[in-house]
């Protein structure tokens, strides 16, 4: 309970309880001595009220006068609380007596040994001796009911409660002001931890009130609060540094890439013009000197034209390629399913291959001849390298979260697991160069325009049986 | 069951003590009122006389009043040789014949403290008033009833010392006596003559004077 009690509380309570205790250890020791005390007055009172009265009845004693005992006896009317009195002669026999029948003690016999008094059931019963000549002449015995004592004591106890009452105050009211000197420089503290936390503002600093330990304590706070700034400081300092780093080192590595794709562009475009004209005159050559050339030399201007040609698609495929990496293509809702209807009508397949649409294909956003080129080239590869009299090419494509994918899969010769890498490489054929037509930029192509638009592509395939392509595009 | 028991068992101890105690208690106080009653007249006068000691103030204790010579020639010094000088003697006079007899054979002897002094109490028996007793030896002097006539002398011859006289004859007070014992319902008590108390310097206690049946000037 006490626990979790706030600081102000804690330190009050523990004042307060100090005090309280002091006070009620002091008050009850008080009282005890006070106590002690009166009853010690009421024996001596008590001890000179009877001698008085005893030597007054010397003469009623020896002369036998139990009149004159009687007489004196009782002026004690004038003390209430000596509830009875009686004279004893010299042997202890009842001489004289007041007030004696309103209790029946047997008082004779309670005579104490040494003592002339002796305390009984809230009593206190005196005997004192009567004396003349240095003898014993008889005993004066008196009973006071200690009524004054009680009284006393009952006042003293009030006394005592309103003195603890007034004291617990006090304690409050001060100890409420006092709590403060040392709660509030470590509540102090403690919001300023908090604020550091919160706003993790390290650049404030708990303030130091005192030179104790609480003032130590906030000091090695602040140093804390220092350190972590500091580090803080050199930390931002060598992340700032990074961040220039890697952006220096990427626009130096966007502007060789940039040169690059450029010194592409402009080098194919330039052999553009060489070669048309070599195509030019190859074929001025095979028209206007087809009666002079030998068979011999009509074969080889034959050659010389396909090779311009296939020089020719060569440099259109690497423009392609560069221009793919240069810059977005106009943006627009393609159309998947006309496009790849067109497409698969410019490469009029032939009649052993057979291609299938499975599901319906979607829009999407992009660039019409970036998406053009993707399926150009898949399909032209598996439309090229069909070997089987029934081809099946099989178009699909599926929603995934937040793009699409699509499949395109033919029943193929396959790919060697071992090329599965290798085909998405620049310049990287797998079949003999006199075979067909290709370029090798083809598959690279269609990775860079995937990649380009945050897709990815890869295949799966089985020598023999197949392979297909999937690809994913954002949807 | 046990409690009544318990009840009748306390009931007949207490009945036991009460038929064993009472009649004994009853018998004895009757028989302490009976000895009151029966105690010889000069058996309790002569109490009194030594009781009167205690309640009185000398105003200086003389060793004799008189002179030298006589208080010598009383032999009364020879009484006591062996005391201690320290020791002195207070004495009761009785002139006139002894009514005590063998009454003061409990106090002779006795020490008494006046004036935070030890004194030991003599008895005179001085017998028939002469001429030429010394009646001066005394500090109290009880003049018995056989000398009602010589009684003006007697108290002539102790004038001017400090004796208290103490007498039980008809008229002491107005002859110049100073205490008279006489009976009141069978009791014994006394009156006081304040004048040669006084004039003897005497003090007697508040305790004698308002015990006194009667206290007189004369």
């Amino acid at each position: 309970m006490f626990h979790n009690l706030t600081i102000r509380k804690k330190l009050t309570g523990i004042m307060m309880f100090t005090s309280g205790a002091a006070v009620l250890l002091a008050g009850v020791l008080f009282i005890l001595f006070s106590y002690y005390e009166s009853r010690q007055e009421a024996v001596h009172d008590l001890l000179g009220l009877s001698d008085v009265i005893g030597r007054n009845c010397q003469a009623a004693l020896m002369f036998d006068i139990p009149e004159d005992a009687e007489k004196i006896l009782s002026t004690l009317a004038a003390q209430p609380s000596i509830v009875k009195a009686c004279i004893l002669d010299k042997k202890d026999k009842i001489f004289a007596e007041y007030k004696m029948n309103e209790s029946s003690l047997d008082f004779q016999s309670l005579k104490p040994e040494k003592k002339s008094y002796i305390f009984m059931d809230g009593s206190l019963l005196i005997f004192k001796e009567i004396k003349l000549n240095e003898e014993k002449i008889g005993t004066v015995y008196l009973q006071d009911d200690l009524r004054d004592v009680d009284a006393a004591l009952k006042q003293d106890l009030i006394v005592l409660v309103l003195v603890i009452l007034i004291a617990l105050v006090t304690a409050y009211l001060i100890s409420t002001k006092l709590q403060k000197l040392i709660s509030h420089p470590i509540l102090s503290l403690a919001s300023t931890a908090a604020r550091v936390t919160e706003k993790k503002d390290y650049s404030i600093r708990g303030e130091k009130q005192s030179e104790d330990e609480v003032g130590h304590l906030i000091d090695s706070f602040n140093d804390m609060l220092s350190q972590i700034q500091k580090r803080d400081y050199e930390l931002e300092k060598h992340r700032q540094h990074l961040e220039d780093l890697v952006e220096e080192r990427t626009i130096r590595l966007e502007e060789v890439n940039r040169d690059l794709s450029e010194f592409a562009y402009i080098v194919s475009h330039d052999l553009k013009a060489p070669l048309r004209a070599i195509g030019q005159l190859s074929h001025w050559i095979s028209e206007d000197y087809a009666d002079t050339l030998d068979e011999e030399g009509r074969k080889n201007i034959n050659l010389l034209t396909v090779r311009v040609k296939r020089m020719y698609k060569l440099i259109d495929d690497i423009l392609a390629y560069s221009r793919a990496g240069r810059r977005y293509e106009k943006k627009e809702p393609v159309d998947l399913k006309t496009l790849t209807d067109e497409v698969i009508d410019s490469l009029s397949p032939p009649e052993n291959i057979r291609i299938n649409i499975d599901t319906q294909l979607p829009v999407i956003n992009g660039s019409r001849i970036h998406f053009q080129q993707v399926l150009q080239n898949l399909l032209s590869n598996s439309i090229k390298f069909m070997d089987k009299s029934g081809g099946v090419i099989t178009i699909g494509c599926e929603k995934q979260e937040t793009f699409w994918r699509f499949m395109i899969k033919d029943n193929g010769p396959g790919i060697d697991p071992k090329y599965h890498e290798k085909v998405f490489q620049v310049f990287q054929t797998l079949s003999s160069e006199q075979d067909n037509e290709s370029t090798g930029i083809g598959l690279s192509l269609v990775k860079k325009i995937i990649e380009l638009y945050g897709g990815k592509i890869d295949l799966e395939s089985e020598v023999g049986k197949g392979c297909a392509f999937y690809f994913t595009l954002p949807g | 069951m046990n409690k009544y028991i318990k009840f009748v068992g306390n009931n007949i101890f207490i009945l036991l003590i009460c038929c064993l105690i009472l009649p004994g208690w009853l018998g004895l106080s009757a028989k302490a009122a009976d000895e009151r009653r029966s105690v010889p007249e000069y058996q309790i006068k002569a109490v009194y006389l030594y009781n009167f000691i205690l309640f009185t103030k000398w105003p200086e204790f003389r060793k004799s009043t008189g002179n030298k010579q006589r208080s010598s020639d009383s032999g009364f010094e020879e009484d006591k040789p062996d005391l201690p000088e320290k020791h002195s003697i207070i004495t009761i006079g009785i002139v006139g014949n002894d009514p005590f007899g063998e009454y003061f054979e409990e106090v002779e002897g006795k020490h008494i403290k006046l004036r935070e002094k030890i004194r030991i109490l003599f008895i005179k028996r001085f017998g028939p008033f002469k001429k030429d007793i010394d009646l001066r030896q005394c500090q109290l002097l009880f003049i018995s009833s056989s000398e009602k006539n010589n009684l003006k002398e007697i108290l002539a011859d102790v004038k001017g010392t400090s004796i208290l006289t103490v007498s039980d004859i008809d008229g002491f007070l107005e002859m110049g006596g100073m205490l008279n014992l006489i009976k009141v319902k069978g009791n014994i008590r006394w009156e006081i003559n304040q004048t040669p108390i006084e004039q003897a310097g005497l003090n007697l206690s508040s305790q004698l004077l308002r015990n006194a049946v009667r206290v007189d000037r004369f």
